[in-house]
């Protein structure tokens, strides 16, 4: 039944990020994201985590998508502007940016499968794995300084932010 | 997958089928008149001036990604607020840390006058 699921949801995120990449509207390409995080939401499900699950839909589906959104209105490309293609160079440099970033994830997870002898089933998670409880626990007490970290990187953003957008003051 | 999120895929089903019904049955079932006034941006009131293909004010930007910015410390307090009576004072103090730290971002935003509409 989860490998039913994952195909299924494996396919959904496929497609829609051909789409985000291959649609010539932003717009369209924004909407398309947005089925994308739905899959990649039912993927974070199976892997027992439906907290993550719910903060991708509800923070990235929701609110980043509008921001999304909103950064292709302020930038307001027309038509004829939308239609002119980008150089061969610029395609090729970002064909092997995101080969890089692909190895980068998949070279890992096969080494990690390889040591484990291919692909077995899970091992036996504990009582309440992926809750809210355990990433509370796990959060503020293992993993404690990257949660204050976070903070400044936070902080960092709410300037850059205020920095960019309001030239006067 | 956890029988637990049954529900969740049930609900979920529930709403695509019903939302593809709605559409399908106005598909088949809705008159269809065609008329010049079926092409306005309004049927009926104000007409409308100039293109849709306005420029959005960048301060509708500054909004939104000061929500999403402390949208995010929020999804940070959810764990917090579930957990803190194991964690005791060390989660108390690991949080109010967290919190000053956005405070003075919140201060910042103030003080710039970012908050203001003009």
């Amino acid at each position: 039944m989860d490998d039913l699921i994952f195909t299924a949801a494996s396919i959904v995120c496929f497609l829609s990020a051909l789409a985000v990449v291959t649609r010539k509207n932003p717009i369209y390409s924004a909407v398309s994201l947005i089925l994308f995080f739905g899959g990649l939401a039912v993927i974070f499900l199976l892997l027992r985590a439906p907290f993550v699950a719910g903060m991708q839909l509800i923070v990235y589906g929701g609110a980043i998508l509008v921001l999304f959104l909103f950064v292709i209105m302020l930038l307001n490309l027309r038509e004829e502007e939308l239609g002119k293609e980008k150089g061969g160079r610029f395609k090729a440099f970002a064909a092997v940016a995101a080969g890089a970033l692909a190895l980068l994830v998949i070279v890992p997870v096969m080494a990690a499968e390889t040591a484990r002898d291919g692909f077995g089933p899970l091992a036996s998670l504990p009582d309440g794995f992926g809750s809210v409880d355990h990433l509370g626990l796990a959060l503020f007490t293992q993993f404690a300084l990257p949660f204050e970290v976070t903070s400044v990187l936070l902080l960092a953003a709410i300037v850059g932010s205020v920095m960019l957008s309001k030239k006067h003051v | 997958m956890v029988p637990s999120f049954w529900p969740i895929l049930a609900y979920a089903g529930f709403l695509v089928g019903l939302g593809g019904a709605i559409l399908l049955i106005s598909h088949l079932l809705g008159p269809r008149r065609h008329q010049r006034a079926k092409h306005d941006t309004y049927e009926c009131g104000v007409a409308p001036v100039g293109t849709a293909r306005e420029r959005f004010p960048v301060r509708f930007y500054l909004v939104a990604i000061l929500f999403v910015l402390f949208d995010i410390e929020t999804v940070f307090l959810v764990p917090w607020a579930v957990t803190y009576r194991r964690l005791g004072v060390p989660g108390l103090i690991e949080m109010f840390s967290f919190i000053a730290v956005l405070g003075i971002g919140l201060y910042y935003v103030w003080r710039r006058g970012a908050l203001e509409w003009d």
